[in-house]
């Protein structure tokens, strides 16, 4: 209607004063606008002109649907018709203008009636939406591309607005929440599907500007402002309600301002970090254990370290680190053992503890190969302290490395002087016990001997006496009778002289038993057969005698003796084991009186003869001599038996050593001797030779009590 | 008549040697001794006869069964001390001998066995030595009774005391009999007994 208004107005061909004044004011307006009546233009302004690209007697010639997009032009007239006819102020509505060439112009039109002169027309206001609407399209796409950027970022993310209302929930949020954006939308308390409360997020806090400190707190100390942007803060927290077994996520949150730079919302990353958060863990707690570990090692170790150093440092035995031929370090044992006060030997040369250079190399020469094959080496010798005091030491030494044999030894030293010296102290005693019971052995050997000799002497000494008697008597009947019979063989002779006076018969018959008993042969045979008997008697008279000078058992005392005669009763008493087998010759010399146990070496002297006797095999010669040179004499028995081996002379003193079949001898007659000689302070020598016989010499000193020493042995006597 | 006993527990040696003296003659300062010689074999015997005679001369065998020959002579000693006393023995034990010479104060000790010369000779010696030895006393208490010290009496009993031992000890009882304390005999028995 008002199209058509304005179509009227023209149509009357005068343009009044009025419409000249709209003109004007149309064309003073830099939006573009235009005046209709409903129908053509009454009037278009330059900014209008401008717009459209048509010129302004152009614009005259149109009505107002002709300016806009051909499917607008029926809204465009009801537009305006409404206007003009009904409503004078409608709402704006949008159009789209079509330029002169061709371009589209998003307008906001503007219609509004008013009264010209009477005459209602519709002025219409364009307001170009072309730059606001390719904003909006532009902030379109903006959106568009942001919702697509956020969507397939594979980070959860969401964005809040000043409200704290979602505006966004990309699909990665949907997968980690399980919640659809559709059902986000809008929604304030998203705490619920976080922590099943309603508890403000990290992006809440951040929208409502809460402070640090308090985010600190409400974090629990896991909050932290982002390097990256201002007013961002990032926390990692667990959520139970997510995933299967919950989740640990990385939560970013950065403020969204303004251009004014007003907080107008927030965005939120969630990354679910539960797998680092689990291998980080799984790492902690691994390292905590290897922590756990190397502090039990060190502990250990230290342990082990302290040990070893107090070990050493209390140890009984000398510790001593040696690489090369220096010490580098040794204990306090060692320093004792070997040091002055507060010397130290760390750089000392070894061989400077060892006695000699000698020495030293010696050692050297029997260690080193060892310990080069990692093998220990122990040893005991000699050391020596360096003021020149020797120890006996017992040491151990290992190879530090046993893969690095040069690298240096340990050395445990452990002064065994004290055992050595007891040690020996022990051998001595030891050698000087087997001495002494050795020769308890000898003096039990002779007191056995002995015995059997008192026993042998008490005995003869009884027989002797039983034997006194009847010798006593026979011996003096026996002289009786040669008296008795020396007065007879007068007797007879008288009556032989006699004879004459008698008769011839008494004289024949006389006769007859004289030549029947043989009288002149029994007148010559009586003193023989007499003195043959007073010989035998004075034989066994002269054998007890020396059984009993030989048994000694009134006489054991030191005495002087003449050796000579006791060889001689010693003879007697064993000549009967002697005289079938052999002759003997005496030799004697005349012989000093001798000091001795008289009765003792006449046992020396019997075991001679008998040994001499049994060495004799069918019948030989043994020969007794004796001598006398200086302070010394001599008995000799020698024999022309057997003669002894080497082996028995060695061995011919050993007690019991016997070459007797068993039963015969003791194989103590010769240790026996041996030691009553040497009781003598004498010697025995012997000489042998096999086949051929040995002789036997006991040199004795004439008076072996005289001095402790024995005299000088004459040169005769040494040697063999 | 001079007197000699011979004490050996073996019959044999006694008539060896009553033999031997039969022979051979003492022969003391020049004179042949021919005296009368009592042979035992029991010391007890021996002891016996020994308080019933006097002997010049008492020879003894050391070792015998019921009496040894010290103690033989030392009793001989108590019973006649002027008889010379000699031990014949083949045994020769120390404390014998010591017993023989200190308590029984023999004269000579003579060892079996004997050699006839010797042991002949040596009772002549000590035959001579005891005659001696009585001659000196004779003659002191001789020279005592001249000089008034001992009376007459003192000597002519000593003189029958040497004769015949213990004829001056005899008690008599008052009818003129002898009085035997048999007491006295069993001690001197017993005292043999050891």
């Amino acid at each position: 209607m008002e199209t058509e208004l304005l179509h009227r107005a023209p149509a009357s061909g005068e343009p009044s004063a009025a419409e000249a004044a709209c003109r004007t004011v149309l064309h003073a307006l830099s939006l573009p606008a235009f005046l209709h009546r409903g129908n053509r233009l009454l009037c278009g302004n330059a900014a209008l002109a401008r717009l459209l690209g048509y010129s302004e007697n152009q614009l005259l010639a149109r009505t107002p649907d002709e300016l806009v997009v051909p499917d607008m032009r029926e809204s465009m007239q009801a537009y305006g018709r409404n206007c003009l006819e009904t409503d004078p102020e409608p709402a704006a509505t949008e159009m789209t203008l079509r330029t002169a060439s061709g371009d589209d112009r998003f307008v906001e039109l503007t219609a509004r009636r008013i009264d010209i002169a009477g005459q209602a027309m519709v002025l219409s206001t364009c307001q170009d939406l072309s730059d606001i609407r390719h904003v909006q399209t532009s902030l379109l796409n903006m959106s568009q591309v942001l919702n697509q950027i956020l969507d397939s970022d594979p980070v959860a993310t969401f964005v809040i607005d000043a409200e704290h209302r979602v505006t966004h929930w990309n699909r990665a949020c949907e997968r980690l929440t399980g919640r659809d954006w559709w059902d986000m939308q809008g929604v304030t308390d998203k705490g619920t599907i976080f922590f099943g409360a309603d508890r403000p997020l990290l992006c809440d806090l951040i929208v409502d500007g809460t402070s640090p400190l308090t985010l600190q707190a409400l974090y629990q100390g896991e909050i932290r402002a982002s390097k990256i942007s201002e007013g961002a803060y990032e926390a990692e927290a667990f959520f139970p309600s997510f995933g299967e077994s919950g989740l640990w996520l990385f939560v970013t949150a950065a403020p969204l301002r303004n251009s004014e730079g007003r907080v107008v919302g927030a965005i939120e990353t969630l990354q679910d970090v539960t797998q680092r958060r689990n291998a980080e863990q799984e790492l902690m707690r691994h390292r905590n254990q290897l922590e756990l570990l190397v502090s039990e090692r060190t502990k250990e170790l230290d342990t082990t370290n302290r040990e070893l150093s107090a070990f050493m440092a209390n140890a009984s035995v000398g510790i001593l680190a040696v690489a090369g031929d220096r010490i580098v370090q040794h204990n306090k044992k060692f320093a004792e053992m070997f040091l002055a006060d507060g010397q130290s030997a760390a750089g000392r040369a070894t061989a400077d503890f060892f006695c000699s250079a000698a020495d030293y190399e010696d050692f050297a020469s029997i260690a080193f190969p060892k310990l080069t094959e990692g093998r220990p080496f122990q040893h005991e010798m000699t050391l020596s302290r360096l003021d020149g005091r020797q120890l006996w030491i017992q040491m151990i030494g290992y190879v530090s490395n046993a893969d690095d044999p040069a690298a240096g030894a340990w050395w445990l030293l452990q002064d065994r002087s004290e055992v050595r010296r007891a040690q020996e102290a022990l051998e001595t005693n030891y050698a000087r016990l087997k001495e002494t019971n050795h020769r308890l052995e000898e003096a039990q050997n002779q007191l056995l001997q002995s015995e059997k000799m008192a026993s042998i002497g008490q005995l003869a000494a009884g027989v002797a006496h039983e034997i006194n008697n009847p010798i006593g008597f026979v011996n003096s009947n026996l002289n009786s009778l040669k008296h008795y019979l020396d007065d007879l063989l007068q007797l007879i002779a008288d009556y032989g002289s006699a004879e004459t006076e008698l008769g011839a018969e008494s004289r024949q018959r006389l006769h007859a038993a004289k030549k029947d008993i043989d009288l002149e042969y029994m007148l010559e045979d009586l003193p023989v057969l007499l003195r043959e008997s007073a010989d035998g008697l004075g034989r066994v008279k002269r054998i007890v005698q020396d059984l009993k000078d030989f048994s000694r058992v009134d006489n054991s005392d030191w005495a002087e003796a003449d050796l000579n005669a006791g060889l001689d009763s010693t003879l007697n008493v064993v000549l009967n084991e002697v005289k079938y087998k052999a002759e003997v010759v005496k030799n004697y010399s005349v012989l000093p009186p001798v000091r001795c146990l008289a009765a003792q070496l006449n046992q020396v002297f019997m075991n001679f003869i008998v040994n001499a006797a049994h060495a004799i095999e069918t019948r030989g010669v043994i020969t007794l001599s004796s001598g006398h040179c200086g302070a010394w004499v001599w008995i000799e028995v020698a024999d022309t038996g057997s003669g002894m081996s080497e082996e028995v002379q060695r061995r011919m003193f050993e007690p019991f050593y016997t070459t007797k079949p068993v039963g015969k001898g003791t194989g103590l007659g010769l240790s026996l001797s041996f030691s009553i000689v040497q009781k003598h302070k004498g010697i025995i020598k012997v000489k042998s030779e096999q086949g051929k016989g040995s002789a036997f010499r006991v040199w004795i000193p004439v008076d072996p009590e005289g001095s402790d020493e024995a005299p000088a042995l004459p040169s005769e006597a040494q040697g063999d | 008549m001079p007197r000699i006993l011979l004490v050996d527990d073996e019959s044999s040696v006694l008539n060896a040697l009553l033999r031997l003296l039969r022979i051979t003659p003492i022969v003391v300062r020049g004179v042949e001794w021919r005296p009368k010689i009592d042979i035992f074999t029991s010391p007890v015997e021996a002891l016996k006869a020994a308080s019933e005679c006097s002997y010049d001369l008492a020879v003894s065998d050391f070792r015998m069964p019921e009496l040894d020959g010290v103690a033989v002579l030392r009793r001989m000693r108590d019973l006649q001390p002027d008889c010379a006393r000699v031990i014949l023995s083949g045994y020769t034990d120390l404390n014998g001998l010591i017993g023989a010479i200190n308590e029984a104060r023999i004269d000579r000790f003579i060892a079996k066995p004997w050699n006839d010369f010797e042991f002949v000779s040596t009772l002549a010696q000590v035959l001579e030595i005891r005659a001696l030895r009585m001659e000196n006393e004779a003659l002191a208490d001789q020279f005592r009774c001249e000089r008034g010290e001992i009376s007459r009496v003192e000597l002519e009993t000593k003189r029958l005391e040497q004769q015949e031992p213990g004829i001056t000890q005899v008690q008599w009882g008052p009818d003129g009999s002898i009085v035997i304390d048999m007491d006295e005999i069993a001690e001197a028995l017993r005292h043999h007994g050891n």
